[in-house]
């Protein structure tokens, strides 16, 4: 097996457009426990571009090699992304894992993917000769799917600064920090002079892939929030096909559709 | 080639990239407190502090480690801070088996270098990455308070 050591991400891409079928190494937590094989590693750690963390009036822009402690050091990172991070593992974990590693992992499971489909996220890709920037939505495509050719790595994440006037995030696991979830909520929402305005709901850990519907959100848009209790079953009912958990080990299928379901309730209704 | 430094000494080591720390560490430098418990970065028995944080040797490839300063407790066990909590945690009973006891030890430097006065929340996240089988966690959460309140001035 042979080592790949680039210091800046030109060099990266470099080395990437020229040995493509080297896998990427960014944090390790998720590549060393699969243990894939291969002939020629990358590693993406040293590359300082890859961990900076910056702005501009409309964005926020976030390098894919911040570790998990380095997201929650950083004022520019929105609360309810660093609520979904601190439910992460432990510390150990939190100093080497990366936000890059859990996009790219796939995971219908990776605890920041609800809260970037619902922030709108969207992802830059980067190769030798072209930079790629679209929604993280299209970017995964299943579990360990992603829409990233041989020769691309993927750069950072982008946030449109956005302001909540609600916010509610759940995940439920078997232990409080350790496990990889069994289901996850978020919710967000915008309301003005009694009206919705601005609604985002994402599932995760319920499908092959992070579940956020925006038919069901849009037509929800201009209700008056006291008649919202009236529209909860309907809008359970809207959800109900889309939440198609598999069962396996870490929890049947039907307690974590319950578990989705319950979420979204209490989320509705609180809203205010 | 790959540089790094462990245990404060510069080390060099000709192995394949996607090797694993821990391994190397114990087959190659014969250092023998970090664990391998789960394999899998659950249980904290292979921690070791990196560039001054704590993390599960089974999870690092030594690729990445270019240049990165690697502490053991074979290293830690030669500072005063380190006779504190070896003190600290006999007093309080928090060593039975002792398998994870160098990761706790690790956890406990990696949580007290930055927080000199830890609540017992925030000793309890600190180490809610090391498995004890034995102990019930209790003991080896009041021997890090008592480090930190008899090593006062040393972290
Ligand atoms: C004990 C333990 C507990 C965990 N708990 C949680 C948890 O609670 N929640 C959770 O969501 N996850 C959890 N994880 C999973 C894991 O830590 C995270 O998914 C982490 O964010 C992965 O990041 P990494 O940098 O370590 O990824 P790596 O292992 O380095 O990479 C993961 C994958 O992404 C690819 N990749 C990485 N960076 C890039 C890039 N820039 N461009 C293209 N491809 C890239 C790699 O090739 C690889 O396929 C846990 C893991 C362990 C071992
Ligand atoms: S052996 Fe590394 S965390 Fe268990
Ligand atoms: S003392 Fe035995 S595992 Fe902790």
């Amino acid at each position: 097996m042979v080592g790949l050591y680039p210091k800046y991400l030109e060099e990266a891409v470099e080395m990437k457009y020229a040995h493509k079928e080297a896998k990427l190494y960014a944090g390790g937590t998720d590549w060393m426990v699969r243990h894939a094989e291969c002939n020629q590693l990358l590693f993406l750690n040293q590359i300082q571009e890859l961990k900076v963390i910056n702005e501009d009036t409309d964005n926020i822009y976030i390098g894919s090699g911040c570790t998990y402690f380095e997201l929650l050091n950083n004022d520019l990172v929105p609360e309810i992304l660093k609520e979904a991070i601190r439910g992460i593992a432990a510390p150990a974990i939190k100093n080497i894992g990366t936000i890059g590693g859990n996009i790219c992992n796939a995971s219908p499971a990776g605890d920041t993917l609800p809260i970037l489909y619902a922030l709108g996220a969207k992802v830059e890709v980067i190769s030798v000769d072209k930079n790629k920037i679209f929604p993280i939505e299209d970017f995964i495509l299943g579990v360990r799917k992603l829409l990233l050719n041989d020769t691309e790595i993927l750069k950072r994440i982008i946030i449109q600064k956005h302001e909540f006037s609600n916010t509610y995030y759940q995940k439920v696991g078997a232990r409080k920090s350790q496990a990889l979830s069994k289901a996850s909520f978020v919710g967000l929402a915008n309301i003005q002079e009694g009206k919705l305005v601005d609604l985002r709901i994402a599932f995760g850990s319920v499908a092959s892939t992070i579940i956020r519907v925006k038919q069901i959100e849009e037509k929800y848009i201009d209700i008056n929030i006291k008649e919202l209790p009236s529209h909860i079953g309907e809008i359970k009912a809207d959800y109900d096909s889309y939440i198609i958990p598999i069962d396996d080990q870490r929890s049947t299928a039907s307690y974590r559709k319950a578990v989705c379901m319950n979420l979204l309730e209490d989320f509705l209704r609180k809203l205010k | 080639m790959i540089n790094f430094f462990l245990n404060e000494e510069n080390v060099q080591i000709d192995c394949d990239p996607s090797f694993r720390l821990l391994d190397i560490l114990r087959d190659k430098f014969q250092l023998m407190g970090p664990k391998e418990g789960c394999g899998e970065g659950e249980c904290g028995a292979c921690a070791v502090i990196i560039d001054g944080k704590l993390i599960n040797s089974c999870l690092v490839a030594m690729g990445s480690l270019n240049n990165s300063k690697v502490i053991t407790i074979e290293g830690y066990s030669k500072t005063d801070r380190y006779k504190v909590l070896e003190r600290t945690f006999a007093e309080a009973g928090a060593v039975q088996c002792g398998f994870c006891t160098p990761g706790m030890i690790m956890a406990a430097e990696a949580l007290l270098s930055v927080n000199a006065n830890p609540t017992v929340e925030d000793i309890r996240e600190a180490i809610s990455g090391n498995l004890c089988r034995c102990t019930g966690y209790n003991m080896i959460i009041n021997a890090i308070k008592l480090a930190a309140e008899q090593g006062v001035g040393l972290w």
